[in-house]
């Protein structure tokens, strides 16, 4: 919201997604993330959110666990079946120790039981975003070392294959038919293609990507 | 002939002739009757013996027969017959011997063929007239004895009125005089009590009936319809009439009473009434105790029912009170930075404002659903009661992910009744669906009908797509201590039922194994009431 005289707030960092059948709850937990600088998506139901564009910035589901429909738990599930990752906390309007052990091997960061203070609804957003960041860069990470691999050429991989295998360069020549010079300048081409400080970087590319061995 | 003499609290007293029936005589009476008829057959006698009168101057010795007569003694007719005709043969043999004489003797066989005619019609007549004594000291003794009130009362003005206005316009005439409260009273104080037995007025509270005797208007408070029915069943001709009515004792109290009211039958003449009274203050303080007791049974299902539903119920209070506190802290926070956001802080504050009201309402309602208040007999409509129920149990219809639909049709008529007892069946109703829905998989719908009943009332169907009832258990489900489920108590459906009935409606159900069950509330429209005087 933009009020005269103000300038434009910077674009938030993080968001968190909101879904709630109850409009005072939605609109109230709204302000509170707007007050600390997150941006917000709210939802009436599970529903709204499966239909929904999803955010491309880190974020976090804030979700009632007894929603009239699909229950929170459900979507839970759902989502994890989408492949969408986005870190979830619950909260319930009345404390079911059943519910809240499920939905923590589930793999939900948090189970807060309404009234809850707000710091301790914060951190638990905070954990979550913070838990959704890692995943994206870990996630761009192992993009980066795919598109880097894709550079290698053929002799490249399999020299490398066999290079993080433990194989000195003149086996490594004997074994792919190559000259040991041949190997070495392939070896050198690969780390250097993919930004390989040392062997034992590239070995734990390798074990990255889940290459095969020789 | 006696003159109609009040009777009055007398213990030990013999009991007074009955009225209007000719008695014995008292001895000095009796004894100066015989005088009379002696001189008389003395007279007869002599002027049959020693006049020449060739009539039959015998045949006078009847009225000596029907002096004696009036004694209504049997012996005394006897013995007048006896001696008239002794007297009579005496003469005749005194004045013409034993032979056959011709017209004399003619003249004394007419005499005596006379005298004991008569004497056997006064025979006949003393015997109906002891019959008729004895049968009146019958009903006497049961006037007295019985512990049932009876009143007498002379309706026979109240005939009349009806009477000029023509049969059956009498009965239109009964309606119109029951509507108009003053002619009504009018009306009422044609009657003229006529006896009291003692019953009566040990249940009066008075030892004389002497004040009693007269008009009508204190002795039985019968509010003006209970009159107006009354009315309108003697100008029917119906023979008796049953009704409620409540009585005035002379300290001023008031007694319930159940009267039955015999009209005479429509060619007798005779216009008493007998109205038998029957104290019922024991009855209606067992039928007092006996609602009280429902009411209170009623409030235990209630405050049972709100644990059932105390999950939802919590989930329902929280929203709110977690709205306020987020709110709260979100508005500190947009106050709290370098430079505070006041619109938001604005919002924050009457986001406050509402959801604490709306808190207060939720508690509201449920502290009204399970308030032990008295029965309130108020005028509804079906429409916000369901609505109201609905409320209730709405949040844990949908945590159980049970559709719900609500079709009232338009028009219908208002009931009478209690606001929360109402609203208390259909909460019964529907969680037992939802519950019987929760039970297995498939659709979970539930639908609520409010139609018109077919015979003026209102009807309200519950309708599930649940396992439905076995067909074993339908006719006892609506038994006390009946369930089927583990850990229902059974008493739900039985005091629902009771309610309904209490209400002057019904429940009942339909129901098909793996159709889901239907249960049928049936209530009659609210009439108006007729004002007590």
């Amino acid at each position: 919201m933009i009020t005269p005289g103000h300038a434009a707030k910077p674009a938030a960092e993080a968001i968190v997604i909101i879904v709630d059948d109850d409009a005072a709850v939605r609109e109230s937990l709204d302000s509170l993330f707007r007050s600390v600088g997150f941006a917000t998506q709210l939802h009436a139901s599970p529903a709204e959110l499966l239909s929904a564009p999803f955010p491309e910035i880190p974020g976090c589901i804030i979700l009632d666990v007894r929603l009239p429909g699909t229950s929170g738990l459900d979507l839970q599930t759902e989502l994890a079946r989408s492949g969408i990752e986005l870190p979830i906390v619950f909260m319930t309007g009345h404390g079911d120790i059943p519910m809240s052990v499920r939905a923590m091997k589930a793999g939900a960061v948090d189970f807060l039981s309404k009234p809850f203070r707000d710091q301790d609804m914060l951190d638990a957003v905070a954990a979550a975003v913070g838990r959704d960041r890692q995943r994206r860069r870990d996630a761009q990470a192992a993009n980066d070392l795919r598109e880097r691999y894709e550079t290698l050429t053929a002799r490249e991989r399999e020299v490398m294959i066999h290079v993080v295998a433990g194989l000195m360069n003149k086996q490594v020549a004997g074994m792919i038919g190559l000259s040991e010079i041949t190997v070495k300048i392939h070896r050198g081409n690969a780390m250097r293609k993919m930004h390989a400080r040392s062997l034992a970087e590239l070995v734990r590319q390798a074990g990255a990507l889940g290459l095969p061995r020789p | 002939m006696s003159d109609h003499r009040p009777t009055g609290a007398r213990h030990g007293q013999t009991p007074t002739p009955p009225h209007g029936v000719p008695q014995a005589a008292p001895a000095a009476g009796r004894h100066t009757l015989l005088a009379i008829a002696l001189v008389v057959a003395f007279a007869i006698f002599l002027v049959d013996t020693l006049s020449p009168l060739e009539g039959a101057v015998a045949v006078l010795y009847v009225t000596v027969v029907l002096l004696a007569a009036r004694t209504s003694r049997r012996r005394d007719i006897l013995a007048a017959a006896g001696g008239a005709i002794a007297l009579t043969l005496l003469s005749y043999v005194s004045m013409h011997g034993l032979h056959h004489v011709g017209s004399p003797t003619i003249r004394a066989i007419v005499s005596l063929a006379a005298i004991g005619v008569t004497a056997m019609l006064a025979l006949q007549n003393q015997m109906a007239t002891a019959a008729l004594s004895r049968s009146e000291s019958r009903y006497r003794r049961m006037f007295d004895a019985s512990r049932i009130g009876v009143v007498e009362e002379d309706w026979s003005a109240i005939r009349a009125t009806l009477d000029a206005a023509g049969f059956p316009g009498g009965i239109d005439l009964a309606r119109r005089i029951a509507r108009d409260p003053d002619t009504a009273r009018r009306v009422r104080g044609l009657a003229r009590v006529v006896d009291v037995n003692p019953a009566m007025l040990a249940m009066l509270g008075r030892s004389s009936a002497v004040p009693l005797m007269g008009g009508t208007g204190n002795l039985l408070i019968v509010n003006d319809r209970v009159f107006a029915e009354t009315l309108e069943a003697f100008a029917r001709g119906e023979s008796f009439y049953e009704g409620e009515s409540e009585i005035l004792r002379s300290d001023g109290m008031t007694v319930p009473i159940l009267f039955t009211i015999t009209f005479p039958t429509r060619p007798d003449g005779d216009g008493t009434v007998l109205i038998f009274v029957v104290d019922i203050t024991e009855r209606r303080q067992a039928q007092d105790a006996l609602l009280k007791a429902q009411a209170e049974l009623a409030h235990a299902a209630r405050a049972a029912t709100l644990g059932e539903l105390s999950a939802s119920i919590a989930h329902e209070v929280n929203q709110p009170l977690m709205a306020v506190v987020t709110s709260g802290e979100a508005g500190l926070r947009w106050l709290r930075r370098a430079s505070p956001e006041l619109d938001e802080v604005d919002q924050s504050i009457s986001r406050i404002v509402a959801e604490g009201r709306r808190a207060s309402q939720i508690v509201a309602r449920i502290r009204s659903f399970v308030k032990k208040a008295p029965v309130q007999k108020d005028v509804l409509s079906i429409a916000t009661i369901i609505e109201e129920a609905v409320l209730l149990v709405e949040r844990e219809l949908s945590a159980a992910q049970v559709e719900l639909s609500i079709d009232i049709q338009p028009g219908l008529p208002e009931i009478r009744g209690d606001r929360i007892q109402l609203q208390q069946i259909l909460v019964n109703l529907m969680v037992n669906a939802g519950q019987a829905m929760a039970t297995r998989e498939g659709p979970r719908r539930l639908h609520i009908a409010a139609t018109h009943d077919g015979s003026g009332g209102v009807a309200v169907g519950v309708a599930d797509t649940g396992p439905g009832i076995a067909s074993e258990d339908l006719p006892r489900l609506f038994e006390p201590f009946f369930t089927t489920r583990q850990q229902g108590m059974g008493m739900g459906l039985a005091i629902c039922r009771t309610t309904a009935e209490a209400h002057g409606g019904h429940l009942s159900v339909e129901s098909r194994p793996g159709e889901g069950a239907t249960f049928r509330l049936s209530l009659p429209a609210a009439t108006e009431e007729v004002a007590a005087p």
